[in-house]
């Protein structure tokens, strides 16, 4: 999956799940933290992380990391094994 | 330093606790105005109690909380995520969970600490303390006696021991920590008059003769392994025409939690089976957002005994 197609599925998971801050969710950076932007919180970001795996079909091995590491698009992608482009 | 948390509803209490949440995590800011903008002034007044409350609390010690918040919510994130890959518990040893949190004075405490900031910044346990306070409270009879399972850092407790309505406060726990913890709360919370604690497990609680108005059991029906025996024991303990308050978390995960609930439906059958009426029930969700009822929810209802 390419970085273009990476962030698409994740904006259209999140415009899905919060429509009411597709404006926010648009205007998201690739190196963005999501938390920060306002467009997820922790049940979000969970359900997200879960369409991630299942789309990849690689699992997300956060045991030993921060949140925060990978609470970008950018930092989603790479813990999902893809390849910034 | 300040925050504009976007409402003028917002108490002092609620916005001085708010700033120092997010001094130690900034990441919060924009979900935390984006939740209390949409507070009604009623909603507000009861979070500013519960704010006043977490201050007493936390004392000196608030960037410390915030901390153990920050672990605390680490934590469930990632048992939440591993949870919903396979939708079963990767433990349901009760011995192993109670030597790691219940009879580990270190980690709970830290969670301890971290759950009483959740109290005001998770939708959903500002939820459930609307609902306590705008459907329960009012119910109860003049000379209320109140008992709660699993009182915690005590804010509830004091909330009920508050009302002027209220003749009697006790609480229970299986943790000694967490009693200790709900006794010096008392203090700091100022709440003068007598509480009766008792270290006891509500599965297998004996009849002491007890009998109360008013019970509040809140997300412990996921951590017993007799829910049944638990609900029994309370009903028994309920005076006629008492009351039981009950939230339950339904297909939602912590780290200490043996069991998930399917729905709130199970949850009532549980509830009716120990003979007791529902007169009141509602789901509380984390967040507005439309994926949030696969994240799951808390149910709480009001049932009473008859007589």
């Amino acid at each position: 999956m390419q970085q273009s197609e990476f962030r698409a599925f994740v904006l259209t998971f999140l415009s899905e799940a919060r429509p009411d801050l597709s404006t926010q969710i648009d205007a998201l950076q690739n190196d963005e933290d999501m938390f920060e932007a306002g467009v997820v919180d922790s049940h979000a970001f969970i359900g997200l992380c879960l369409a991630i795996e299942d789309e990849t079909g690689t699992p997300i091995e956060i045991a030993e990391l921060d949140p925060e590491e990978f609470s970008s698009i950018d930092g989603l992608m790479r813990v999902s094994g893809l390849v910034l482009s | 330093m300040t925050h504009d948390m976007g409402t003028a509803a917002a108490g002092d209490h609620t916005h001085k606790l708010l700033s120092a949440i997010i001094e130690g995590w900034p990441q919060h800011e924009k979900h935390l105005q984006r939740f209390f903008s949409t507070l009604t002034a009623e909603d507000a007044a009861n979070i500013d109690v519960v704010a006043k409350s977490i201050l007493k609390l936390s004392d000196n010690e608030l960037s410390e909380f915030v901390t153990d918040y920050r672990w605390m919510c680490g934590m469930f994130m990632k048992h939440e995520i591993a949870f919903r890959r396979s939708m079963t518990l990767s433990n349901t040893d009760t011995a192993a969970i109670r030597d790691a949190y219940y009879d580990n004075a270190d980690a709970m405490g830290r969670y301890m600490r971290g759950l009483l900031i959740s109290q005001i910044t998770w939708p959903q346990h500002l939820g459930v303390q609307f609902l306590f306070a705008r459907e329960f409270m009012p119910r109860l009879p003049s000379g209320f006696s109140y008992m709660e399972v699993g009182p915690g850092h005590g804010v509830t407790l004091a909330v009920a021991g508050a009302d002027p309505k209220c003749g009697r406060l006790s609480g229970c726990d299986i943790s000694q920590t967490s009693i200790d913890m709900t006794r010096q709360s008392m203090v700091r919370l100022g709440v003068t008059r007598p509480v009766d604690l008792i270290h006891a497990d509500i599965c297998a609680a004996t009849d002491n003769g007890n009998r109360f108005d008013a019970i509040l059991i809140s997300q412990v029906l996921e951590l017993v392994e007799s829910p049944q025996s638990a609900i029994e024991n309370l009903a028994i303990q309920l005076a006629p025409q008492g009351q039981i308050f009950v939230n339950c978390p339904v297909q939602m995960l912590a780290p200490d939690h043996i069991r998930v609930w399917r729905s709130g439906a199970d949850i009532v059958s549980l509830v009716e089976a120990a003979g007791l009426t529902v007169e009141f029930e509602a789901k509380v969700h984390a967040d507005a957002s439309e994926k949030s009822e696969n994240l799951g929810y808390s149910h709480v209802l009001i049932a009473r005994k008859p007589g």
